[in-house]
């Protein structure tokens, strides 16, 4: 008797083409598990290719990242897993780079946990699974697959926090982490429970028609009062869809409300931010690069995609009941607590911790001014009928373009940071203390550079790409007309002269101040200076090359809120379009007068 | 309507009497050698009286979150099972579960993946001797 053959079916061939259409992803989850297994059954002397295995994986995704991020075939969005996941050019870019700053980690996260002796052999591998639930925060299209990735991000990176085992702060680093973040992680369920209550759905376009219909239902409440006070009776079945959409909106605006706090838990916004110096200062160097890079990029991803695209119907992002009004608060709060306290900190991993923080909040402002632009976008579509306001959508995508790229260029600078503070450690002590940086350029030019070029981008200084992206971020934000945002806008520049502040204390103690008589020993290996020259490197280029980065960044945040299919393949295609007829001369800074600055 | 609740009252009364008769039986017929320790209170290997901060061994977590881990994996056969026929079929099912397309493997590799992954775990788990106690 011979086997029945296998039958390629519609649901098996579908189930491939959905792994080709997510191939980075697939790529990076899979080199997990090979790790895993690498590391339990390999020969002993099999433990040194584990870095060299991980990188050759990564760069396979990488390639795969590349087919899939110029195809055009990705611009209308495609969704796989029956609308689970999404792939289009805003995720294709969010692989590229989660899978680039997993590289990152990984190149440096081996010598020194082999330098600090708690070298263990699945830290590529859970290097590697957190970078796939990054990358599946990308792609969600699904509460749950938010859930899913949110979820296997953090519990990896639980571990990688506490995997020093012979140092206690990483013990409490990852114990206050862990604690914390699955309270967060509760919060975010509980929301996301309510959320399905209100709407009946779990798929983000399921979730913007229920919201959208819980309003309609609920405002109809003022129709039925006019009728009472008129002396007509009320059909039951008429009160009974108004008292529905009330119910319903009573359980949707907490839910939004508490899976709002989560995200901003995992992006560690103020007042939620309280883990973040502990867990960064206590967790491996490496480990906290990736969480202040990888983790933050998630975090925004996820806020992206759920909150701008999902949560941007008018009623949810304007008074009384919008959510923005509160993550502006959020925002205010975040950029000022973080840069005031990263000012009083002489520990350089603090600092930095403070600084992601106050990053976070420039950023919180974009996912701010975005929603409020998709908002007036929707209200006009209702009014107006068809497509409404196109200067709100195209304001609102632009708006998007600047918070992605923003992120980005933060995440590059901060990697190439933190990297550095991790190389300055050969002799199992970290030079944490500002002094302990004295006179490092004389010792180490090189390094030293890396590093100021990295903190000079994280400040925003003109030639980094760092400049450009305050100054892209905080033009969409002031093209905002609400008054409240462009004070927002001004605060946040007098906020960024602080940051300045801080972040040139530690460049003038590496270029002016003499050297302590004992060097500073650091890092064998050539695994961080790479990723500090690459770092550095890339926060020079994208300033200098900013327009076509800029074109990029726009390409993938056209169309944000649209769901996938034709229409918005067409918004894409035109800006695609006209983006090749464009003149091809070399592009150069483009050096625009800002409103703002 | 109310017959076809019928079986679950069957069930809950043979559950009730089975439990019942079970316990009967080992108190009858079960061999009675008190001694101070069997006599105590039943708390997991851990002396139940005494301060309640002590330390105890990792070890009982280690096993707990395996055992949790290879129970919820049971936990997904059954729906899994419970739609195996519409997995296996590449056409609609005909009346009494006859498959009305082509035989395909397709159910059986998709569990074979997610059992391919666990079984992995459980090799690094026996591997990296987590399941040994000493």
């Amino acid at each position: 008797m011979t086997h029945a053959p296998f039958v390629a079916d519609t649901m098996a061939s579908a189930t491939l083409q959905d792994l080709g259409h997510l191939a980075p992803m697939a790529i990076v989850g899979l080199w997990g598990l090979l790790l895993m297994a690498t590391d339990a059954f390999a020969a002993v002397g099999f433990r040194h290719f584990q870095r060299r295995i991980a990188l050759f994986g990564l760069a396979l995704a990488f390639v795969a990242g590349l087919t899939i991020y110029g195809n055009a075939d990705y611009d209308g969005g495609v969704e796989v897993f029956r609308g689970f996941l999404v792939v289009d050019p805003f995720s294709a870019i969010l692989d590229l780079v989660l899978v680039g700053l997993c590289a990152g980690t990984v190149l440096v996260a081996g010598d020194y946990a082999r330098t600090h002796r708690f070298e263990y052999g699945e830290q590529e591998s859970l290097l590697c699974i957190a970078t796939f639930g990054a990358m599946m925060v990308g792609h969600a299209h699904d509460l749950l697959a938010l859930f899913l990735g949110i979820e296997t991000m953090s519990i990896s990176v639980y571990v990688l926090v506490g995997a020093r085992w012979n140092a206690k702060p990483s013990a409490e680093a990852a114990l206050k982490y862990f604690l914390m973040g699955a309270f967060a992680s509760a919060i975010l369920l509980m929301g996301i429970a309510l959320l399905y209550g209100a709407t009946g759905a779990t798929a983000f376009e399921g979730i913007r028609g229920g919201v959208a219909e819980a309003f309609t239902r609920w405002l109809r409440i003022n129709d039925l009062a006019r009728a009472l006070d008129q002396g007509h009776t009320a059909s039951p079945a008429a009160s009974d869809l108004v008292i529905q959409g009330v119910a319903k909106a009573a359980l949707l605006i907490p839910g939004v409300l508490l899976v709002l706090g989560a995200l901003l838990f995992k992006v560690s916004a103020v007042p939620m931010h309280m883990w973040t110096p502990d867990a960064y200062e206590g967790a491996p160097t490496p480990v906290t690069a990736f969480m202040a890079s990888v983790v933050k990029v998630a975090g925004v991803a996820a806020l992206l995609r759920l909150f701008v695209a999902t949560f941007s119907t008018h009623r949810l992002v304007t008074a009384p009941y919008g959510w923005t009004t509160a993550v502006a608060l959020v925002a205010f709060l975040t950029m000022t607590v973080g840069n005031l306290a990263a000012v009083r900190q002489s520990n350089v991993k603090r600092l930095l911790a403070y600084s992601s923080i106050a990053h976070v909040g420039y950023l919180l402002l974009g996912v701010v001014a975005a929603a409020n632009f998709y908002g007036e976008a929707f209200a006009s579509d209702a009014t107006l009928g068809g497509d409404g306001l196109s200067w709100s959508r195209d304001a609102g995508d632009t708006a998007v373009a600047s918070v992605l790229l923003y992120i980005v260029v933060y995440a590059v600078a901060s990697l190439g940071a933190f990297v550095t503070v991790a190389w300055l450690s050969g002799n199992k002590h970290e030079a944490l203390e500002a002094y302990q940086w004295s006179g490092l350029a004389r010792r180490h030019p090189g390094m030293a550079l890396g590093m100021t070029v990295c903190l000079l981008s994280l400040m925003g200084l003109p030639p980094m790409a760092g400049f450009f992206g305050k100054l892209f971020l905080f033009r969409a934000v002031f093209e905002n007309s609400n008054p409240w945002l462009q004070f927002l806008v001004v605060w946040a520049l007098l906020n960024a002269v602080v940051g300045a502040y801080y972040y040139l204390r530690l460049v003038v103690a590496m270029y002016f101040h003499t050297p302590p008589k004992t060097a500073p020993v650091v890092l064998p290996g050539k695994g961080a200076p790479a990723v500090v020259a690459v770092t550095a490197g890339l926060s020079v280029a994208l300033g200098v090359l900013m327009q076509p980065t800029l074109d990029r960044a726009d390409l993938a945040a056209r169309a944000f809120n649209y769901p996938p299919g034709p229409s918005k393949a067409r918004r894409v295609d035109g800006l695609r379009a006209a983006w090749e007829a464009r003149d091809p001369t070399p592009p150069v800074a483009a050096e625009e007068p800002s409103p703002g600055t | 309507m109310a017959a076809s609740y019928l079986p679950a009252l069957v069930f809950l009364a043979f559950a009730a009497v089975m439990a019942t008769v079970l316990l009967l039986l080992t108190m009858v017929l079960g061999p009675k050698r008190r001694t101070p320790i069997k006599d105590e209170p039943f708390e997991c290997g851990s002396d139940p009286i005494g301060s309640p901060r002590v330390k105890f061994g990792v070890k009982f977590y280690q096993v707990a979150i395996l055992f949790l881990v290879f129970d919820i994996e049971v936990a997904f056969l059954y729906p899994w099972a419970s739609l195996f026929r519409e997995l296996s079929c590449t056409g609609p099912l005909g009346p009494g579960g006859v498959c009305t397309g082509a035989p395909t493997l397709f159910g059986l590799a998709e569990m074979l993946v997610f059992l391919g992954i666990l079984v992995l775990a459980l090799g690094y788990v026996l591997r990296k001797r987590a399941l040994d106690w000493a």
